[in-house]
């Protein structure tokens, strides 16, 4: 079986992308208006919402860079996945219910046509529109980046050799792989999105446990013999603060457990219930998978760093080819397969989300934010810009350079939190929430988050970037609300904010 | 005080904390340093860190800690008006379990770092065991809360039917001026 490990991933890989193109043909049915195509015509079940929540949450950043991160820096990276249970906890307290109800009261099929409704503002709308599509256009070029990145190791492997000194091209791996996600995103909408999610999720989790079972054995002695080694070299990178320190990895902890409340593509997902009662059990379920999928990032990074610092394994050139290099070379070739093709899932059910909510910022929400209304034949139109979005997001990946691709990345996670933590997880449940105050929080998030990574400025103490701007969007969205008259809103959006 | 004003003082607490902590000078490598045998690696500062910062290190958390459950009390449904005594005790073991957790994590750690004796909590070192198995499970309170009590304080059934009646009442009028709109 060793033999053939290339030819079985990349297999598991295929079969996996056929299973993407299937779904995509069967929802294409169940597809046929722009509120399904948005909003899967709001009639999805708890288990699959759950599912769609926190896959859409881990994205390819956390199968791949959260193993490097563990590598390189201990546990500080952990904090990203410590805050699992209070993030999902303040999300669902904060919005989970009051977004579900907003969006079956005014039938909206996008994150700033809710927001619209509930500042009576057309501003508000949208600037959170123009943030979650700079977010996802960053956020997609960097997904699909990665996306080829692992479609190309695949096929060199196998291929390599009868194609070029440098392998396969990587624009072919980009059309290959944008191809499969372009196709069941144009054909089957948000449908198609979330019940590939559903897949998705599911072998996320299998391959994390199955992951995690294989690094505990591939050290003597499991998590007590990787930490033993740890403290021996170096006993900071096993500490709870790692080797960024306690407010560098208190500051992530901040963005992300609190920044989970602001994410377009996950929030959106939460207005797509059938039922209002159905919340309630989504909450454990998303911690549950969610918690799951994150044992592979810490084991695959601690148990890589203990392995290379016993002599074990060479020493790793970049910390990222952690989790490629612990597959290849410790688990059994169908697990490898099974994870690789985990990994595009991952990558994929994070994409798909970003495409779906970035075609709806073009074609209904900025649009009625200008000029009042949507784009006229809106499902034409939204299968039109998913298309174009996905070849935008490609070039953009291929060719404006890896420190702008960075650049646009870096908007993902923490500009969202800082536009959308204030202006939706506060403002959905405080009637003195002014659309000043939400305007100010949005272009705040947007300024501070691009200019400080353009200008590469850094924080003494290792103190994150994101959880400033977060910070500061705050104060000034609530001083702000504070200082200002009580703004008059629509009587039904009073009607349930009072509920 | 209303929660919006605990929001605000819970944010300009941690100002006053991350302003005090950023002006404080960091030593060389305070962040971390290239290890020296294995390239794609990291050690931690070759400096100790000063108990300063660890204080407010500490008091960064628990900061966020008040500020997130405030957060989550404005997501308790406006409405009731009975029956919250059981759901502030609930919160209210929750915020000290998961304080507890912060606070016992950065004892340990301190103890481990000032007598370079690092004593194992099963799998882990005991400061790293808090916050996996502390620090991550400590909110599940909060979890147990939303679960348990969602028809009684997230969204009661009284609730549920007074939105009906609104969405009802929305339909209703659009479709109404949608009649008035077409004479045919």
């Amino acid at each position: 079986m060793e033999a053939y490990r290339s030819q079985i991933i990349l297999g598991s890989v295929a079969l996996y992308m056929l299973m993407c193109i299937g779904v995509g043909l069967w929802a294409m049915r169940r597809t046929k208006d722009a509120h399904d195509f948005f909003m899967a015509g709001r009639s999805l079940g708890i288990f699959v919402t759950s599912v769609a929540v926190f896959s859409s949450t881990m994205s390819g950043f956390g199968f791949v860079g959260g193993p490097g991160l563990v590598y390189q820096m201990g546990m500080s990276s952990i904090w990203m996945v410590v805050c699992t249970a209070i993030g999902f906890a303040l999300s669902f307290h904060l919005i989970a219910t009051r977004i579900r109800l907003f969006a079956e009261l005014r039938d909206s099929i996008s994150l700033p046509d809710a927001v619209g409704s509930r500042y009576r503002s057309r501003s508000v709308s949208f600037w959170a529109a123009v943030a979650i599509l700079l977010g996802v256009i960053g956020y997609l070029a960097a997904q699909i980046r990665a996306m080829a990145t692992v479609l190309k190791n695949l096929l060199d492997d196998i291929l390599g050799g009868y194609v070029s000194e440098t392998g396969v091209p990587l624009e072919v791996c980009v059309a290959v792989s944008c191809a499969v996600l372009v196709f069941y995103c144009v054909t089957g909408g948000i449908i198609a999105g979330v019940y590939t999610d559903v897949v998705q999720g599911v072998m996320m989790v299998v391959a994390a446990i199955l992951v995690c079972w294989a690094a505990m054995s591939a050290v003597d002695g499991g998590f007590r013999g990787m930490s033993e080694t740890l403290v021996q070299d170096d006993p900071a990178t096993i500490s709870p603060w790692g080797t960024m320190g306690i407010l560098g990895s208190l500051s992530w902890y901040f963005v992300f457990a609190l920044g989970g409340a602001g994410q377009p593509h996950v929030v959106t997902k939460m207005m797509m219930t059938k039922k209002v009662s159905d919340i309630r059990l989504m909450l454990p379920l998303s911690i549950i998978g969610y918690s799951f999928t994150a044992l592979l990032w810490i084991s695959i990074g601690l148990a890589m760093r203990a392995l290379v610092l016993q002599g074990h394994h060479p020493d790793l050139v970049h910390a990222d080819s952690a989790a490629p290099q612990f597959l290849q070379s410790y688990t059994n070739p169908l697990l490898a397969g099974l994870v690789f093709a985990g990994l595009l899932a991952a990558i994929m059910s994070t994409a798909d989300s970003f495409l779906n909510i970035g075609a709806a910022a073009v074609v209904h929400d900025i649009p009625r934010a200008v000029r009042g209304e949507s784009l006229g034949n809106e499902l034409f139109w939204a299968r039109t810009a998913t298309v174009l979005i996905a070849v935008f997001a490609s070039l953009f990946s291929l060719y404006a350079g890896e420190r702008m691709v960075a650049l646009l990345g870096a908007f993902g996670w923490g500009t969202f939190a800082a536009a959308l933590v204030p202006t939706v997880a506060i403002g959905f449940n405080w009637k003195r929430a002014t659309p000043l105050a939400a305007n100010v929080a949005i272009i705040t998030s947007l300024v501070v988050n691009f200019g400080v990574k353009f200008f590469q400025v850094q924080l003494p103490w290792g103190f994150d970037v994101g959880a400033l701007s977060l910070l500061l969007s705050l104060v000034l969205f609530v001083s702000i609300s504070l200082l200002s008259r009580t703004p008059k809103l629509d009587d039904d959006i009073e009607a349930v904010m009072e509920l | 005080m209303s929660a919006e004003r605990w929001l605000l003082f819970w944010l300009l607490l941690m100002c006053l904390v991350i302003g005090v902590a950023l002006t404080t000078p960091e030593p060389a490598g305070g962040h971390g340093v290239p290890h020296d045998g294995h390239a794609a690696m990291l050690k931690g500062s070759p400096t100790p860190p000063p108990d300063r910062i660890l204080l407010l290190g500490w008091l960064f958390g628990l900061t966020q800690i008040g500020f997130f459950v405030t957060c989550m009390s404005l997501g308790i449904s406006h409405s009731i008006r009975q029956g919250r005594g059981s759901l502030w005790f609930l919160f209210g073991v929750g915020t000290l379990a998961y304080a507890g957790s912060l606070t016992m994590m950065s004892i340990a750690n301190r103890t481990a770092i000032r007598s370079e004796h690092f004593s194992f909590l099963g799998w882990f070192p005991a400061a790293t065991s808090w916050m996996l198995f502390g620090m991550w499970s400590a909110p599940l309170l909060f979890v147990l809360a939303y679960l348990v009590g969602f028809d009684r304080w997230i969204i009661p059934p009284e609730s549920l039917a007074r939105f009906e009646e609104l969405v009802a009442a929305n339909q209703s009028s659009s479709s109404a001026s949608e009649q008035s709109a077409d004479p045919d």
